[in-house]
């Protein structure tokens, strides 16, 4: 078990303890707190894939920027803690139960699978230039479409 | 000259639909009148010793499935056609002119006249199909909207389902009958000349004949009919009962036997059907005895009768299919007017009672007289036109199986029992205690000429078919392509 | 160091590229122009100008995808992550159609409710967007990227009357579950991306070959997608949210969901499923059978229960789904010439059933009891009688087109050997024409006493929609071999390619 490994499995457990606190917590702040674990995580993980541009874009742009606006924004309204009670005693474990079925169904099936041999990598992947090639040679149509989904987002706010 | 026989009434109906109320009723008479003689000049011109389909007309329709727009007369279609045009006129006829909305139900009543001449005129399976389908929409609206009794919508509701299930089955039927055929095509003599092997046809066999047994009906598929009957007005009912049924046996004949000929698989279906038609024989005529409603026993007697076409035609052999055409022309025209006979009852009397009904005789001769001779008719009396039929149907069947024939005879002899109780007991049995008292409001008047009018044509075609049968028998031979089954 | 990317691409292939794409070229420029307009023009002109601007920009994409289609359609553009070929153009052709009725007919509803006009325009022209892209996906990532345009825009149009708690929950029901099914497509193209190494659906179509079935990464690929997707076209048992955000949502959204939607989604499980995944056939087809069994079983069940209009067409359109699916199942040409058949009519028939219904809008709120609907035949004779005509064409009467898109189904389902699947379909259709003849039980039923809820508003649009999709459903009954052949036409890319 390389380096790379420990570091992989140590940014999935991040990600996922940051997941379940977005959902579990019960003040807006410690939310958005957890969802920036989350996209630092999940920065990482680019990372070791040797996405250097996507890292640096996670962290600048999503842990960043958005967070920050978001916690702005809660602030601003002020940080209601949640009222809610627990509604549906039974139906949470029913959904553990699935979840789980669920998870021991993929593990099941992904055990002992032969994955391909991964495609032997540009040298300057990973870079900017090559994504920026990339997005206005192969990828111009997804790219240009993305545009118009933030749009549609932006007007539907 | 095909097409306008359903083309003329269908849009004639939609014209009538949105013309003022007398103007309907006059349009509607006239397009009646116009398709009526559209069919006889068929009729008359029909070359008995031609074979093949004639006036036929044919054109591409679905190219990428073989639909094509193919119509044509044989012998088969020719005198219904004009049984079509017939009692759709005497329908247009028979409808008042206070009639409540009386554009819309002379319409739709073209309309679906329009259907059943498709149906009749159809050689392409699809085809067949869509006028088949398409009888049923305003069928379904006659029955719910101008409905009489307590639940028309759920008469018309269990008669919609009820022929739909069975009309759904087909439709997979007729999909199948074009995947399995190796002639790929909808087009009935192709088909018949490339049936798929008898596996296949057994289950083909059971689509389609579900289809025609619930329309018939064939017991045990008949339990629509007597709520559908009961609650159907007058005028509809006449189309009902006269064409509509017929709809189904004449599908057994054009479309069941050619393109099934031999339904063998688990079981041999050409023997379950006339068992079924022998046991709804009786069933029908025990039903009848029982009932106390005229328009319910009429509506049971009818069940029994169809099931003579029903074994006629799986008689397969010639004499009992040639039996079935000319009974299903003679219960066409029978049993129209016995329902307007009941109807005229039920107008100066108010009641369908039978146990009710007593002595109209002398107040009102003509209609006992002419009561009398469909009663006649009706319970097969020879020199009358349904004797013919009957006769021929049941020697069919004796030659396919003696206790077939044997069994089918109950029909007949029940036949009389309640034909004559019902004519007796409303005609000529004592009033007992004081003379008359009829209810307040009753008038007990005998029939007005426009009646007796409406009426003498079906009297006269009684007559006719019973001492020349010729007439229509004579045509028979003259069969379309690929209805060789048929040893006409 | 700048030796490694050589991009060749020359101006007459960025032309033809952008010419491939003309229809969804054409709407997004009128989405672009709506959305400035929407910001410079005083408020009582934007409405107007808007929904003007839209048709404007859906009528010609309609002409363009006419034209390309005529006059020899492409194939893939942008390096084959797009595609215009004579599929593509069949459904963009169908966009920009329901595109134009839904404009019209909101165009007058929200005048009636008193809400704003031009942000509903713009979101439609945004899903239609995302709809063409998804039609003309020639890779996984455009799939998915036309899925979620679509869908945000959906999100938003319907909870797009905010004042409105039903309409809150249904965009918020529709969004989490949305969102979902959107995971779970993602998740199976990632295992797809994982197994084959590309996400451009005609490589994926050669890489995966019938040898392939073995591999779990595709299988678990396959039945995710399955899933998502399933729950895109709302077919049992992932059809939970259909009725629930169908009756919040404002009419004309869910007019136009439940034909558009429907169609996108079965646009996407044929480029995905019988293009790309053609040789896992046995696979997803044991998969699909079972959810369109359950599909037709569970829709007209549930359908006849239902008390508003809304939700029975709802449930009447996972019936349909499961109807569709046979053709899918089916696959091959005639199989997806149906599917393609069926959605054209459907949209005349569906559409046209809901176009009548808002007419009973107000600023009360929507008509959509089987109760508004007493005596329409005698109060408009025109909506009463076209209502009867959409009721008996869903529910398969010759000679409106719905019977034949089924003649055309069920023949392909026989052909394939889903024989057991086609008198499934034939024996609940059956059950369906139960609560569609309960419609027409009310609108030819008399007038009622009390006065009605809802009367007609100012309705000249809608009507004008009504009286199209009427002529669309009766008329494209008997000349059904034309679209057919259209159909046929679109099929064939998805073929080629094997």
């Amino acid at each position: 078990m390389g380096p790379a490994t420990i570091v992989f499995w140590l940014a999935s457990a991040v990600a996922l303890a940051g997941g379940l606190g977005v959902v579990l917590f019960k003040e807006p702040i410690r939310n958005v707190l957890s969802l920036v674990l989350v996209m630092l995580s999940l920065a990482v993980l680019f990372l070791l894939l040797s996405a250097q541009f996507v890292f640096a874009v996670q962290v600048i742009v999503y842990a960043g920027a958005v967070m920050v606006l978001f916690l702005f924004v809660i602030t601003l309204l002020g940080p209601v803690r949640e009222q809610g009670t627990v509604r549906l005693p039974w139906q949470i474990f029913i959904s553990a139960v699935v979840i789980a079925a669920f998870a021991g169904f993929l593990v099941a099936m992904l055990r002992g699978v032969s994955y391909r041999t991964p495609d032997a990598a540009d040298p300057i992947f990973g870079s900017v230039q090559s994504i920026g090639v990339g997005l206005f040679t192969d990828y111009l149509f997804p790219f240009e479409l993305t545009s118009i989904l933030l749009l549609v987002a932006a007007v539907g706010c | 000259m095909l097409s306008a026989i359903w083309i003329l009434p269908a849009l004639g109906g939609l014209i009538v639909c949105f013309l003022p109320r007398g103007a309907a009723r006059v349009g509607a008479i006239l397009v009646a009148l116009a398709e009526l003689a559209l069919t006889l000049v068929v009729a008359a011109t029909f070359d008995a010793s031609h074979h093949g389909y004639q006036y036929a007309e044919q054109a591409s329709w679905i190219a990428q499935f073989n639909v094509s727009y193919h119509l044509g007369v044989d012998g088969l279609s020719v005198w219904l056609l004009v049984l079509n045009a017939l009692i759709g006129a005497l329908a247009v006829l028979a409808t008042p002119a206070a009639w409540p909305r009386a554009s819309a139900f002379l319409g739709l009543m073209l309309l679906m006249e329009s259907g059943m001449a498709g149906v009749f005129l159809s050689v392409d399976l699809l085809l067949f199909y869509v006028f088949w389908e398409a009888m049923l929409i305003p069928a379904y609206f006659l029955l719910w909207l101008w409905g009489e009794g307590e639940r028309p919508n759920y008469a018309a509701l269990k008669f919609v389902l009820f022929t739909l299930v069975g009309s759904l089955l087909m439709l997979v039927g007729v999909l199948g009958e074009y995947v399995f055929s190796s002639a790929h095509t909808f087009d009935l003599p192709a088909l018949a000349a490339q049936p798929p092997s008898p596996a296949i046809q057994f289950g083909l066999f059971a689509l389609f004949a579900a289809a025609f047994a619930v329309k018939i009906p064939v017991w045990p598929l008949h339990s629509w009919l007597p709520d559908a009957y009961m609650s159907a007005p007058t005028p509809f009912l006449l189309l009902l009962a006269g064409v509509m049924g017929k709809t189904g046996a004449y599908g057994m004949l054009r479309v069941l036997l050619p393109l099934n000929p031999h339904p063998v698989n688990w079981w041999d279906w050409n023997w379950v059907l006339p068992v079924l038609a022998v046991i709804g024989i009786a069933w029908g005529a025990l039903l009848a005895l029982a009932q106390r409603d005229l328009k319910a026993l009429v509506a049971y007697s009818s069940i029994s009768h169809m099931g003579f076409i029903v074994l006629g035609i799986f008689a397969l052999n010639a004499q009992g299919q040639e039996g079935a055409l000319v009974q299903m022309l003679n219960h066409g025209i029978i049993v129209p007017a016995l329902f307007l006979i009941v109807a005229w009852i039920y107008a100066r009397t108010g009641s369908r009672d039978r146990s009710v009904l007593t002595g109209l005789a002398p107040a009102m001769p003509v209609l006992a007289g002419v009561f009398l001779v469909v009663t006649m008719a009706a319970l097969g009396l020879p020199g009358l036109n349904s004797f013919v039929g009957e006769f021929m149907t049941l020697l069919g069947a004796w030659q396919l199986s003696p206790w077939l024939a044997v069994a089918g005879c109950i029909g007949l002899i029940l036949a009389p029992i309640y034909m004559l109780r019902l004519f007796q007991g409303a005609m000529y049995t004592e009033v007992a205690g004081p003379p008359d008292h009829p209810a307040e409001g009753v008038v007990r008047k005998d029939m007005a000429r426009g009646e007796l009018a409406l009426i003498a044509p079906l009297l006269a075609l009684m007559f006719v078919l019973g001492l020349y049968p010729y007439l229509v028998v004579h045509a028979l031979p003259a069969l379309g392509q690929g209805m060789q089954v048929l040893h006409w | 160091m700048i030796a490694a990317a050589q991009v060749t691409y020359t101006a007459a292939q960025a032309w033809s590229d952008l010419a491939q794409i003309g229809p969804i070229v054409a709407v997004t420029v009128a989405l672009l122009v709506a959305v400035v307009v929407d910001l410079l023009l005083p408020r009582g002109l934007r409405g107007p100008v808007v929904t003007v601007i839209a048709i404007v920009g859906l009528v010609s994409a309609l002409a363009i995808a006419a034209y390309r289609l005529v006059n020899g359609y492409g194939g893939p553009a942008y390096f084959r992550f797009v595609s215009g070929d004579a599929f593509a153009l069949f459904f963009e052709m169908l966009f920009a159609l329901i595109g134009v009725l839904a404009v019209i007919v909101s165009s007058s509803y929200v005048r009636r409710r008193g809400l704003y006009e031009a942000e509903l325009q713009v979101l439609t022209l945004a899903a239609i967007v995302g709809m063409m892209s998804l039609a003309a996906a020639g890779s996984l990532v455009t799939v998915f990227l036309g899925l979620e345009l679509l869908s945000i825009a959906l999100y938003v149009s319907c909870g797009y009357n905010r004042i409105e708690l039903p309409s809150q929950e249904s965009a918020a029901k529709y969004l989490i579950i949305g969102g979902f099914a959107s995971a779970f497509v993602l998740y199976g193209m990632a295992l797809i991306y994982g197994a084959t190494g590309t996400t451009v659906l005609s490589d994926i179509a050669t890489r995966v070959t019938s040898d392939s079935a073995g591999n779990p990464l595709l299988l678990l690929g396959v039945l995710l997608m399955g899933v998502g997707f399933a729950f895109k076209v709302s077919a049992a048992p992932f059809h939970m949210w259909t009725p629930d955000v169908y009756q919040g949502a404002p009419l004309p959204v869910t007019a136009f969901m439940s034909v558009a939607t429907k169609a996108a989604a079965f646009a996407m499980i044929l480029r995905v499923f019988n293009y790309g995944l053609g040789h896992l056939g046995p696979e997803w087809q044991v998969l699909l059978a079972f959810t369109a069994a359950a599909s037709m079983v569970v829709g007209n069940l549930m359908a006849i229960v239902q008390a508003s209009l809304k939700r029975m067409l709802a449930y009447s359109g996972v019936a349909h789904a499961g109807y569709i699916l046979v053709g899918v199942l089916a696959g091959g040409r005639a199989g997806v010439a149906a599917v393609l058949f069926y959605l054209f009519g459907y949209v005349f028939m569906n559409f046209g059933a809901f176009a009548v219904v808002s007419t009973l809008s107000g600023p009360a709120g929507d008509g959509d009891l089987y109760e508004d609907l007493n005596g329409l035949a005698y109060r408009n004779p025109t909506l009463g009688v076209l209502m009867s005509v959409f009721m008996l064409s869903l529910a398969g009467f010759p000679p409106m087109v719905g019977f034949f898109g089924k003649v055309f189904l069920f023949t392909a389902g026989i052909s394939a050997g889903w024989t057991w699947l086609v008198v499934l379909a034939v024996l609940t259709s059956v059950v369906s024409v139960y609560y569609y003849f309960r419609v027409l039980f009310h609108v030819w039923s008399p007038l009622p006493e009390a006065p009605v809820r809802f009367a007609f508003g100012p309705v000249r649009g809608p009507v004008t929609v009504v009286l199209l999709a009427g002529v669309f459903a009766v008329a494209l009954g008997p000349l059904s071999g034309f679209l057919l052949q259209v159909g046929l036409n679109g099929a064939a890319p998805l073929l080629s390619g094997r």
